[in-house]
């Protein structure tokens, strides 16, 4: 496996003894953002543009298509907007960021603290609604926003321009993670162990399937069509696996059926792989097939049908992101990146 | 365990705790010290290590309590590496959680606040973690996301009050909710509303037999560590009057607060947090005095609550504190610093560092002394000994305001012509400060020969016999002032403004010393 350094990140701020950073794709640059300091690395370019950031960095949202990222300070509620073009521009936050999605160039962003839902527009205006109860989560399909409260569980529908609700659905609680896929909403329940889907259009038909032990995070590898089922993929640390299972389609029930196929091995990443000591608990889609992390020990892992790989140590939880050939990772303030080359 | 640490974070990163600091005492050194020693896991340890890295936080010893957090920390990332490996989730929240609580005391907000993060994920319908997460957000200064998420924790626990022990907990967890509202709104009422349902709770009948046992133990000693609900109940039904108390007196609801500090005392007659308060709101000067004489004598270390004896300690009616206790003699130096009797203060300060050690109050004081008296390398020593505590950028603003004083008051005296009419309110504390602090002959030789002339209004005659009128004290300019002793004045005259012929003396606290000349018609 073949390295690059690309470069050496400054010193963090004596002012700022926190070690996070954030890496995020803003189209085809890197954003790579640590205490005091943000830097754009655009393709081709030997030397980033740095610029004075957040002194906080804790996530990132990214719209691809539109070349943008947000980097999310959480303690100081900032977030500053990156383009891969152009200078970062940094907006003061009413709210405090728990999590955030793009629409197009619009950045929505959810507030756990204040129960509200955020719009930044493109021109950096600022509207806020209240949510129903706190939510965590913030999910984009179909040009509307949804978002999930895990405390008293309640799933929102907003209309994206006017931020008007259209819609509650009561669901499971205590959720880790929220998807979406276009037609159903995915929940996962760690205390449970079970993963929750349901219709975004009627906001109703709650399903539910085992989801491993304890179903951390769930991705969405295919989005499900009218006749065929998507596909998800479901980090479970406890059993140190990873689950994949067809995801819900419209009118029937192949949901848990899909799952069942996963657990008698049919479609389950790595059985055999004992590459994943501590399992994992963050996963995303990546050049055919999955990058996940370990938490516990900043491992970050590439995996696909055939085997998984650990390819980088000490890494952030947010601090990774891929171009659709190379990983990158922030690890001790550093950016690296490392090939994914083409497996599928 | 983890409700050990629990309630002590709780306590400890009250805003009430950080306003009036009790005494950590020895004892529980010693028993946090017993619990690290007895502890055989590498988790039964974490409680103990930010346990005692909080009491040395509260002793002003940072480098100690560092060491204890960052052992905290090691062991936390070393129990969430295994947990993760034995695939026990469990212990892996646990040990982020205890991660995240080291790191929001080591001054990482953010790590600290991504680790929370990451515990809740496995444990979001826990109210001990996001209880924990408010105490993080406070310690790391962030009430308002502590509010969030102890609002969090009352919710959950709410749902699942059915046990003593989980009764206890809501209780806990609202007290936890009213000190971070109060630390951003203290007159909101929603925190008189969880206070009272914390009392309400701790002297209800779910907890008669916590109540009893308490009884029967003779628990009465108000601990930062807890280990026992009968522990726990006593120190939160203290901590939960006192916060009362400063909810209700800043709401100018002086009888609720004084109810609230007097029930406190019934429970604990010497708690100095208790005592300040009803220091604060007496009235006579005898009772003021006294009441913050009792407090410091409870705690004679804490710097917060000599500070609020400053405030008193300015006003001219400040009766001078006597008795032999290290608590008077505090009271004393802060007096006489108030009055601008720096080298008798420094004495004092001395005596007191010599029979009890020298402690941060001391070295504050000295410190102070030193600012008050312009010896600005003696005073940058001490300050760099307080460089933890807020006093120290406040005593390091006073050194500076103290020289653009004086370097602007002898500019000014030397553009003075004689006499000077009608001088501004700070022309005469510049120049009475540096008759005070003055070292040069050729300065207080030309303040002396300065006269002034302005209206002043006369305080009540000492006595009149029909031709004089003795008079000791007045204003000028809105400054009190005196003479150094009674004056009397030919004529039968009133109080009131008169115009008056006289030179500076100097200043003792806010009060002018003033050598009058003549009344003038």
């Amino acid at each position: 496996m073949k390295r690059y350094l690309l470069f050496i990140a400054a010193l963090l701020t004596p002012a700022a003894l926190d070690a996070a950073s954030v890496v995020v794709r803003a189209g085809d640059a890197i954003v790579h953002a640590v205490p005091g300091s943000i830097r754009v690395l655009a393709p081709g370019a030997a030397e980033p543009r740095s610029y004075p950031g957040l002194a906080y960095p804790g996530f990132g949202a990214a719209a691809s298509a539109y070349a943008l990222a947000a980097i999310f300070d959480p303690v100081e509620d900032r977030v500053a907007i990156v383009a891969s073009e152009g200078t970062p521009r940094l907006v003061e936050l009413r709210d405090a960021p728990t999590a955030a999605a793009f629409l197009g160039s619009t950045l929505f962003v959810v507030s756990r603290e204040n129960g509200t839902l955020i719009r930044i527009g493109s021109d950096g205006t600022e509207t806020s609604v209240r949510a129903s109860g706190n939510p965590g989560f913030v999910s984009i399909s179909n040009d509307t926003v949804f978002t999930y409260d895990p405390i008293h569980g309640v799933v929102e529908r907003f209309d994206p321009l006017s931020l008007e609700s259209s819609g509650t659905l009561v669901i499971d609680r205590f959720g880790s993670d929220f998807e979406t896929d276009g037609r159903f909403g995915y929940l996962a329940i760690p205390g449970t162990g079970e993963v929750i889907s349901f219709s975004l259009s009627t906001l109703d038909g709650r399903k539910t399937v085992q989801g491993g032990a304890v179903p951390v995070d769930v991705v969405v590898e295919k989005p499900s069509g009218t006749l065929s089922p998507g596909t998800l993929a479901i980090a479970d640390p406890a059993s140190r696996r990873v689950w994949r299972v067809e995801g819900e389609q419209s009118g029937g029930a192949a949901f848990a059926r899909g799952f069942l196929r996963g657990l008698i091995g049919l479609g389950l990443y790595a059985p055999r792989s004992s590459e994943l000591p501590a399992g994992v608990d963050r996963i995303e889609t990546a050049a055919g097939g999955l990058l996940a992390f370990d938490s516990s020990s900043g491992d970050l892992y590439r995996i696909t049908p055939r085997r998984s790989e650990r390819i980088a140590t000490g890494v952030d939880p947010s601090g990774y992101a891929w171009d659709g050939e190379r990983a990158f990772y922030s690890s001790g303030g550093t950016l690296h990146s490392v090939s994914l080359g083409a497996e599928n | 365990m983890k409700r050990l640490v629990v309630l002590f974070l709780l306590l400890a990163a009250s805003s009430l705790a950080a306003a009036e600091p009790r005494l950590t005492s020895d004892y529980e050194i010693e028993i946090a010290r017993r619990q690290l020693e007895s502890a055989r896991t590498s988790r039964e340890k974490i409680a103990p290590h930010l346990n005692l890295g909080d009491i040395r936080a509260a002793r002003h010893e940072t480098d100690a309590a560092n060491g204890h957090y960052n052992a905290a920390l090691r062991i936390a990332d070393e129990m969430a590496h295994s947990a993760r490996k034995r695939a026990d989730l469990s212990s892996y929240a646990d040990a982020v959680t205890y991660r995240a609580a080291a790191l929001a005391k080591l001054g990482r907000p953010g790590d600290a606040r991504a680790a929370f993060e990451e515990a809740i994920r496995y444990r979001s319908d826990d109210p001990s973690t996001w209880n924990l997460y408010a105490s993080g957000m406070r310690v790391a200064g962030l009430p308002e996301k502590a509010e969030a998420a102890a609002r969090n924790a009352v919710l959950l626990a709410e749902e699942r009050k059915v046990t003593a022990k989980a009764v206890l907990d809501v209780a806990i967890y609202r007290y936890a909710l009213a000190g971070a509202i109060y630390e951003q709104r203290r007159d909101d009422p929603e925190v008189g509303e969880l206070l009272a349902a914390v009392v309400g709770t701790l002297d209800g009948p779910e907890l008669a037999k916590v109540r009893e046992r308490a009884r029967d133990q003779e628990i009465f000693e108000i601990f930062t560590i807890v280990r026992s609900d009968e522990d726990a109940l006593v120190s939160l039904l203290n901590r939960a009057l006192l916060l009362l108390g400063r909810h209700h007196e800043a709401r100018g609801e002086t009888v609720a607060a004084r109810s609230a500090w007097e029930r406190v005392l019934r429970m604990r007659e010497d708690d100095p947090a208790a005592l300040a308060g009803l220091a604060r709101l007496a009235t006579s000067p005898q009772e003021i005095s006294q009441r913050y004489l009792r407090s410091l004598e409870a705690n004679p270390w804490s710097i917060p609550q000599l500070r609020q004896y400053e405030a008193f300690a300015e006003s001219p009616d400040a009766p001078r504190p006597e008795g032999s206790s290290a608590g008077a003699a505090m009271q004393r130096a802060v007096w006489l610093l108030a009055r601008a009797r720096e080298a008798e203060a420094s004495a004092e300060i001395d005596r007191i560092a010599d029979a009890h050690g020298e402690r941060p109050a001391t070295i504050y004081l000295a410190a102070r002394a030193a600012v008050a008296m312009g010896d600005g390398e003696k005073a940058e020593a001490l300050i760099g000994r307080l460089e933890d505590l807020p006093e120290a950028a406040l005593l390091r603003r006073a050194m500076a305001a103290r020289s653009e004083s004086r370097a602007s008051s002898s500019e000014i005296l030397s553009s003075l012509g004689s006499p000077v009419v009608d001088p501004s309110s700070d022309l005469l504390i510049g120049l009475a400060r540096l008759v005070s602090e003055s070292r040069s002959p050729a300065e207080l030789a030309q303040i002396d020969a300065l006269l002034f002339q302005g209206i002043v209004d006369l305080d009540e005659a000492l006595s009149r016999d029909g031709s004089t009128t003795v008079f000791a004290s007045g204003t000028i300019e809105g400054i009190p002032f005196r003479f150094s002793v009674p004056v009397a004045f030919r004529g039968d005259l009133s109080a009131g403004e008169h115009r008056l012929a006289f030179r500076l003396a100097g200043i003792a606290g806010a009060t002018l010393l003033v050598e009058p000349l003549e009344l003038m018609p």
